[in-house]
């Protein structure tokens, strides 16, 4: 195990102290036209905070305290944690600093998830959740 | 037994035969006797006139039902003659009579029916027409009019002995009713009063096989004296010791149990109610425990399956076999839908996983190619990885080399610089990972993005997609066969279908339920056995009950020896039974050649196998029924030696050219000492028998002349009957409107007025 994972915080604040995004947040994981419904609210995070890098957002860090358990984050998404603290930060040697770099992702994270919300939530109820986040990456990543 | 014939019937007023009407009946050896009447003018309620006079009820017309408060519905007349009570005048009575009269050996009984009917103003009701319709109602289970009143119902059987002059009230017998139940039981009465509707259901149940073999047979005398025995005699009394006393009570209990009763010896029964074919019949409940429980169950099995061959009859007739043939469509559909359903809903599932999943990898694309490019610039400076750093720094300080080729010597200025870098890389391997990480990211996604979108996202969506297609499509064709079947059947389609599930459903039940009180009863009587061994015990110690327990060895030696001598009766009268039927059928049958073997199980099962190997017992049609029941009838009758007269209303009703063909030739040869009576329409005696074009030489000789003729049929080289027959004619009066019919002396005559009136027919004598 690297210093990376030992030193990664064991819980992670998307932002459950704004009930706002709170509610999103369940929303987003229990609601049937959602993409995420079923899903762990770290899977909702990572998104969010690719979204936010993506989309050059400002990041904001997130009120109160970590709420999700570090240990919902695997490998994957530790290494994609990685990159957007790397980008962000021109450098490499944030990425072997768990505690920066979950700062930094917890700010994208927080400052995407109500706009993701919005283009998530806010289709046509006959458009499945499937297409709906699809739609999304493809705008993005385009 | 000796052989019962029939003398006479004599009828007074009965239905729609007004006044008197008096028949003979002539004997086997002297010919058949023949009422002849056409459609509607009262052949079977001459046979209700038998049925009523001898057991006190009607078995043709049950199709009345009685509505609330007593009253009926009009479907049948009165018991009593329109006539006969629109003549008497209020306040007088009217008699309605049947007296049949019997002979066996040389003993005549005479045994009369006699209803005294008091007329008061009969009650109407007004139809929408503005017509009078009377109203009828049941009066002590007769049918009479509202306003009348039964004043008496007499019972007699009168007998005459050998040499006397006239006939004396008998003494023989407490009650008339038991000395009938002597001569002709009632329930054997369906096997010599042979109505046609009787005779096409037969082969659809198991229980009139089981009566007919067992009851005629006599059988059930050995088994109910084996039942008596085992209930009454094999017990010892009380009074020996208070254990035995114990012993026997516990016994006792465990009869009760077998046999279904409470402690006072009645019947006892369970709250569940019986099946009901008719809604409207009265609920009977199943008996407690035991074997009569598993009677009934199994005589409601034989009901449900009955009612389920009648079920399939009115499907059919409704065409709905195509609606079940898409029902079973449907089915298949619904299970293939709901198989591609889950496969759609789990390949959709892994596509949506994907997304969320990788979906950020695409996001952040950017983001990673600009984290290589950070580490590919600090790889090409040598700044990673770290390790090789610090190996370089090492393999220095082992060589005491620098690599401007000076030396490295302990302490020097130099050295302390390389020691400084090798330090300054402590803590700095970790960015060993990250270059791992991006090593990673660009073999594995940068460099074959194509591949990775295609396996993470493009491979599971067309999955999705076709999944989603082929399950569209099923949905489709489901779609279209619940349109047919909506319009197919309609409501009574589904209700009848319905009722057809539900019954096959409730057959599940009751086998269940029959296999766990078979259990039961096992289990009481191998906890009866066990006391029964404790009992005789306790009463070898008793000098009291000696006797007793020598009783008991006997009585269990008795029971015994009767259970196999039924085993064995049975086994033989099953057997020969089976071998007479398919005998005569073989015989009475046109085409017998359909049928390859005919077999009563020991369940008494029928089945007959068609050349394909098909059971088509249950599936006779009407005509095949018939001709099976009459040699079942016959083949009853041999091994038992229980010659009871026979009459056959519409013998060949539904039967096609060739087998009425082969029925005359046959039936004159058939039970030869059986007394026959025929009631019969001009279709099946004297009309010309219909040619069809599979036989083309076919003769179309009617059924009364192949009767009586003499020789040789040409076509199929049998004798003729060389019979003689007694005619009688139902006439029924035309001119008054009245309906009544009257039963005359006749005989059959050939008419040839013209090329459309020429033929044989049954007339009055003048």
């Amino acid at each position: 195990m690297s210093n990376f994972d030992i030193d990664f915080p064991p819980w992670i604040n998307y932002g459950n102290a704004d009930k706002e995004v709170s509610s999103k947040m369940d929303d987003l994981t229990t609601r049937e036209w959602s993409p995420f419904n079923g899903q762990k609210m770290a899977n909702v995070f990572i998104f969010c905070m690719a979204y936010g890098f993506a989309k050059h957002m400002k990041p904001v860090k997130p009120p109160g305290s970590g709420s999700m358990p570090g240990s919902a984050f695997d490998a994957g998404m530790r290494d994609k944690m990685k990159f957007v603290a790397i980008a962000e930060k021109k450098d490499l040697e944030v990425a072997t600093q768990a505690n920066e770099t979950v700062k930094i992702c917890e700010g994208y994270a927080y400052a995407a998830i109500s706009e993701v919300y919005e283009e998530i939530a806010n289709c046509d109820s006959s458009i499945p959740p499937e297409t709906r986040i699809e739609k999304l990456i493809q705008e993005i990543s385009s | 037994m000796s052989e019962i014939k029939i003398i006479s019937v004599e009828i007074e007023n009965f239905r729609q035969y007004y006044g008197n009407s008096k028949i003979d009946f002539i004997s086997r050896d002297e010919g058949f006797t023949v009422i002849f009447g056409y459609n509607g003018e009262g052949k079977s309620n001459f046979l209700n006139a038998v049925n009523w006079c001898l057991y006190g009820d009607e078995i043709h017309g049950s199709g009345d039902t009685i509505t609330d408060a007593g009253h009926a519905e009009n479907k049948t007349l009165p018991v009593i003659n329109n006539n006969c009570i629109a003549e008497t005048k209020d306040g007088t009575v009217a008699n309605v009579k049947v007296d049949v009269w019997l002979q066996i050996g040389t003993t005549v009984y005479s045994i009369v029916r006699t209803l005294k009917i008091l007329k008061h103003r009969i009650e109407t009701r007004k139809l929408s027409s503005g017509r009078d319709e009377a109203i009828m109602v049941d009066v002590d289970g007769v049918r009479v009019p509202k306003g009348c009143e039964i004043l008496e119902t007499k019972f007699s059987v009168l007998e005459k002995k050998e040499g006397a002059s006239d006939f004396s009230d008998t003494i023989r017998f407490s009650a008339p009713e038991n000395m009938v139940k002597e001569i002709l039981p009632n329930d054997l009465s369906e096997y010599f009063l042979l109505d046609g509707e009787f005779m096409e259901k037969l082969w659809k149940s198991n229980k009139p096989i089981r009566d007919g073999i067992e009851r005629i047979s006599q059988l059930h005398l050995i088994s109910g004296a084996s039942k008596h025995i085992q209930a009454n005699l094999m017990i010892p009394g009380k009074g020996y010791s208070k254990d035995t006393n114990d012993l026997t009570d516990k016994m006792r209990a465990f009869d009760r149990k077998i046999t279904s009763k409470d402690e006072s010896g009645n019947e006892s029964f369970s709250d569940e109610e019986r099946y009901k074919v008719d809604p409207e019949e009265d609920t009977v409940n199943y008996h407690s425990t035991g074997e009569p429980r598993i009677q009934d169950i199994d005589d409601d099995i034989n009901r449900i399956n009955k009612r389920l061959i009648d079920l399939s009859d009115e499907i059919r007739r409704l065409n709905l076999s195509g609606q079940e043939k898409l029902k079973e469509q449907k089915a298949e559909l619904e299970k293939k839908c709901e198989e591609f359903e889950t496969k759609y809903k789990d390949a959709n599932k892994t596509f949506l996983f994907n997304l969320t999943k990788y979906g950020p990898q695409l996001i952040l694309k950017n983001a990673i190619k600009e984290g290589l490019e950070l580490i590919e610039e600090e790889i090409a400076i040598g700044g990673l990885p770290v390790k090789y750093k610090r190996l370089f720094a090492d393999s220095l300080l082992d060589s005491k080399t620098c690599v401007c080729h000076e030396s490295l010597e302990p302490g020097d200025e130099r050295t302390k610089h390389v020691e400084k870098f090798k330090e300054g890389l402590i803590g700095k391997e970790e960015l060993d990972d990250v270059a791992l990480l991006g090593d990673e990211a660009k073999r594995f996604f940068l460099d074959k993005y194509d591949e990775y979108c295609l396996d993470r996202f493009g491979t599971p969506r067309k999955n999705v997609s076709k999944l989603k297609k082929e399950y569209d499509e099923l949905d489709q064709k489901l779609a279209g066969v619940l349109t047919k079947i909506s319009s197919a059947g309609g409501e009574e389609g589904e209700t009848l279908i319905q009722e057809q599930r539900d019954l096959q459903e409730e057959i599940k039940k009751l086998n269940e339920w029959k296999t766990d009180t078979i259990i039961e009863i096992k289990d009481a009587k191998r906890q009866r056995g066990d006391v029964k061994r404790q009992l005789q015990k306790a009463l070898k110690l008793n000098d009291k009950a000696k006797k007793a327990v020598h009783e008991l060895k006997i009585w269990d030696r008795t029971v015994i020896l009767l259970e196999k001598l039924l085993d064995s009766l049975k086994e033989s009268v099953r057997v020969n039974v089976q071998e007479k039927t398919w005998e005569n059928y073989h015989n009475l049958l046109a085409n017998p050649s359909e049928f390859e073997e005919f077999s009563i199980e020991p369940d008494y099962t029928v089945h007959l196998i068609d050349k394909f190997g098909n059971n088509k017992a249950g599936n006779l049609s009407a005509g095949q029924s018939l001709l099976m029941t009459i040699a079942f009838v016959a083949a009853i009758r041999e091994p038992t030696g229980y010659k009871f007269p026979l009459i056959v209303d519409s013998p060949s009703g539904k039967i096609d050219g060739p087998n009425s063909h082969n029925i005359g030739m046959r039936l004159p040869y058939f039970l030869p000492d059986a007394q026959l009576t025929l009631l019969v329409t001009n279709k099946e005696y004297t009309d010309f028998i219909s040619p069809v074009p599979e036989i083309p030489d076919l003769p179309n000789t009617p059924v009364c002349k192949l009767f009586d003729s003499d020789g040789t049929c040409e076509h199929c080289k049998k004798s003729f009957g060389n019979l003689k027959m007694q005619h009688w004619k139902i006439v029924k009066d035309r001119t008054e409107g009245t309906g009544n019919s009257e039963i005359k002396p006749a005989k059959l005559e050939y008419i040839d007025k013209d090329e459309s009136h020429r033929g044989w027919t049954v007339i009055v004598n003048e």
